[in-house]
């Protein structure tokens, strides 16, 4: 399966992109390049992620949005080296211009994770070690990376659960994960990640396993903290609505690749590839009629193991032609908005390109 | 946690009384009087003889009555008076006790020291050549009967390196050297299986745990992989190795009654080894009850580990 296959014209005016030179928005923290992840499984290798491209500018916030299974979340965990037993089978990770994540070695990949580098996940019922206390835990980071002693650290956890918007942090420092509720987990998971001060802070669908009251508070404190602290945020979300809101820029991913990404007005306003289309048609609004079925899109994500060569939307696409048998290359609209898709190339109308891999 | 100390003692206690009454009530099902294969060398016993013998042994009573006289005098602590020896059980107990808890604790102590560094590099390197070999050496050891492996090793030891265990026991206040000497063989042969079970559970547990999502927030901080495996999926996954060591305890003890009567090791086991030759129900009855009262309390000091390791339960 080929993933380099790239519009040469499009993937230069990315690359320009991607480079972290002097540049408006901010220098590139993160830049991945080209990057595919592959999973080993009892039936063989399967590709999770197949050539993406994505960066993540100092003080911003990147939406990444797709399906399940879409590799969001292999992304993220490719960025953290927590793939367990997947691997980045090529391309690059670039931190900061320096450091090649994919590549670096476990111990200075540590130094990063934790400190630069911080995560929060889904399930905060289940991402925090049920037999320590919050304080033991969010002392933990403080200690590894900040070199504190032990009563330091533990002035410091109860600032930080402050911060966090807990109530009486310094009795709930003492507190274990089972004495607290969904929504306050999640903020000590935030406490813990922004515990050493990270430039970026990667959010795993962060308030997917909170209620809706809940999820909104979340949202705003992970807002606000981010504008204070001027961290770069990765959010990875399906709602469409989170990302309105909050995104500066949107990565949209479809089946291990990315679809199209551009700023938040683009994606929203100028959706280019018909699977962002199809994504917003979907968004019920308070108008959409109640007695029709809610608009979906059409037929599944194709398996891992049976990707297809071209464009991997084709089979749900509405707008599928001749050549979407061939991977679409990436093709800027602008110098932030780019699409992978046919339709979006200027010789809509030429023939299938001939000697292109598939 | 108190509360939870309490309510533990409170279910032992029930348990260690139907314990009692089951062992107390088998004993006199099973058939043969005792008076009768007592008195029964003795040519020309006459029916007072064997009253006599009854009523000195209060085997004329009616079984409840029995039954109460033994359990009023054990909750004071008297487990009644050996037919063949006619001191007191509990004395004979008391005698025997320390060889016994050592070679049991000796045992624990192998499978532990041994077994817990075994499963974490089993779990840590798994499907790897060396936790292939690691899980067949587990399995084998599991299956072997102690005593044949005891026997095995008193064999091969002497072959090879021409070691052969002292002869006369001693306790360990007494000689600690020649004390451990006797010790080793019959500790090792016991704790084998328990060793095994240990390394396999925490080898399966430890998986389990690695695979879970606090294991990834503790790696996504940073964490060096010696903190995550021995402070973190350590502590969560020696759980249920703390209840495989206190049902483990059981078989020990078990073993106890074989390899002391192989070893000539004067604990309970021979005891007990000895007392059902000599049919003398009273010292056996006792020894069970005592065994049974030895498990109940292993089980609940791993309870109440439990809870001093888990504050889910600690707070229930």
């Amino acid at each position: 399966m080929s993933h380099g296959h790239i519009a040469r014209g499009a993937a230069h005016d990315l690359r320009v992109e991607g480079t972290g030179v002097e540049n408006e928005s901010g220098r590139v923290l993160l830049d991945v390049q080209d990057l595919s992840v592959e999973f080993r499984t009892g039936g063989g290798v399967l590709e999770a992620l197949s050539g993406v491209n994505l960066t993540v500018r100092q003080g911003e916030v990147v939406a990444v949005v797709g399906e399940s299974g879409s590799g969001k979340s292999v992304t993220a965990l490719g960025v953290m080296g927590l793939l367990g037993n997947g691997r980045v089978s090529s391309g690059r990770i670039m931190w900061d211009d320096y450091t090649d994540l994919a590549t670096a070695r476990p111990k200075n990949f540590r130094a990063i994770r934790g400190n630069d580098i911080a995560m929060i996940f889904q399930d905060p019922m289940t991402s925090l070690d049920p037999l320590y206390t919050v304080g033991n835990q969010l002392s933990e980071a403080l200690r590894l990376h900040r070199r504190m002693r032990r009563r330091e650290a533990r002035a410091e956890a109860i600032d930080l659960l402050g911060m966090v918007g807990i109530p009486d942090p310094g009795s709930k420092v003492d507190a274990y994960p089972h004495q607290m509720s969904g929504g306050q987990r999640q903020r000590v998971m935030i406490a813990i990640a922004l515990a050493c001060s990270p430039r970026l802070l990667i959010a795993d669908e962060p308030t997917t396993a909170l209620d809706v009251t809940v999820e909104a508070q979340v949202l705003s404190l992970l807002r606000d903290l981010q504008r204070d602290k001027n961290v770069s945020l990765m959010l990875i979300t399906h709602d469409m609505g989170v990302v309105a809101e909050m995104a500066d820029r949107v990565v949209v991913f479809y089946a291990g690749r990315v679809a199209e990404q551009g700023t938040v007005d683009d994606i929203l306003q100028n959706p280019r590839h018909p699977y962002t289309q199809a994504l917003l048609r979907a968004i019920p609004r308070p108008s959409t009629p109640r007695d029709e079925p809610m608009p979906a899109i059409a037929g599944n994500v194709p398996a891992l193991h049976e990707m297809p060569a071209g464009c991997r939307f084709a089979d749900r696409c509405p707008l599928v032609h001749d050549r979407c048998v061939e991977q679409p290359p990436h093709v800027a609209i602008s110098s932030e908005h780019s699409t992978a898709c046919w339709l979006a190339t200027d010789d809509r109308s030429s023939a299938v390109l001939e000697g292109s891999p598939a | 946690m108190i509360g939870y100390a309490i309510r533990r003692t409170l279910y032992g206690l029930l348990v260690l009384f139907l314990i009692t009454t089951f062992v107390f009530v088998v004993l006199r099902l099973i058939p043969g009087d005792v008076v009768r294969l007592q008195l029964a060398d003795a040519p020309g016993v006459t029916q007072a003889q064997v009253d006599a013998l009854a009523a000195e042994l209060g085997l004329d009573q009616p079984v409840f009555t029995q039954f109460w006289s033994f359990i009023s005098g054990a909750v004071t602590g008297d487990l009644g008076t050996s037919f063949e020896t006619r001191l007191p059980v509990t004395e004979m107990i008391v005698e025997r006790l320390p060889a016994t808890l050592e070679l049991g604790l000796l045992a624990i102590m192998f499978s532990v020291v041994l077994g817990v560094p075994l499963g974490i590099i089993s779990a840590i390197r798994h499907n790897s050549f060396l936790d292939q070999s690691l899980r067949l050496v587990s399995v084998a050891g599991i299956s072997v009967p102690n005593f044949w492996l005891a026997l095995l090793l008193i064999t091969y030891l002497s072959i090879w390196f021409g070691w052969s265990q002292p002869l006369v026991y001693a306790a360990p206040w007494e000689n600690l050297g020649t004390n451990l000497a006797i010790m080793a063989i019959p500790a090792l042969a016991l704790g084998t299986s328990a060793m095994a079970a240990v390394s396999r559970m925490l080898r399966s547990s430890m998986l389990e745990v690695t695979q879970s999502n606090f294991v990834r927030t503790v790696r996504s901080r940073g964490a060096p992989e010696r903190l995550v495996i021995l402070k973190h999926a350590g502590r969560n996954s020696i759980l249920p190795v703390f209840t495989l060591l206190g049902l483990q305890f059981g078989n020990i003890l078990g073993g106890t009654v074989i390899l002391e009567s192989i070893f000539s090791i004067p604990g309970m086991g021979s005891l007990i080894f000895t007392s059902v030759q000599m049919r003398d129900y009273p010292v056996v009855l006792g020894c069970v009850i005592f065994y049974g009262a030895v498990f109940i309390f292993v089980n609940l000091l791993v309870d109440l580990v439990y809870a001093v390791i888990d504050p889910r339960i600690r707070y229930s």
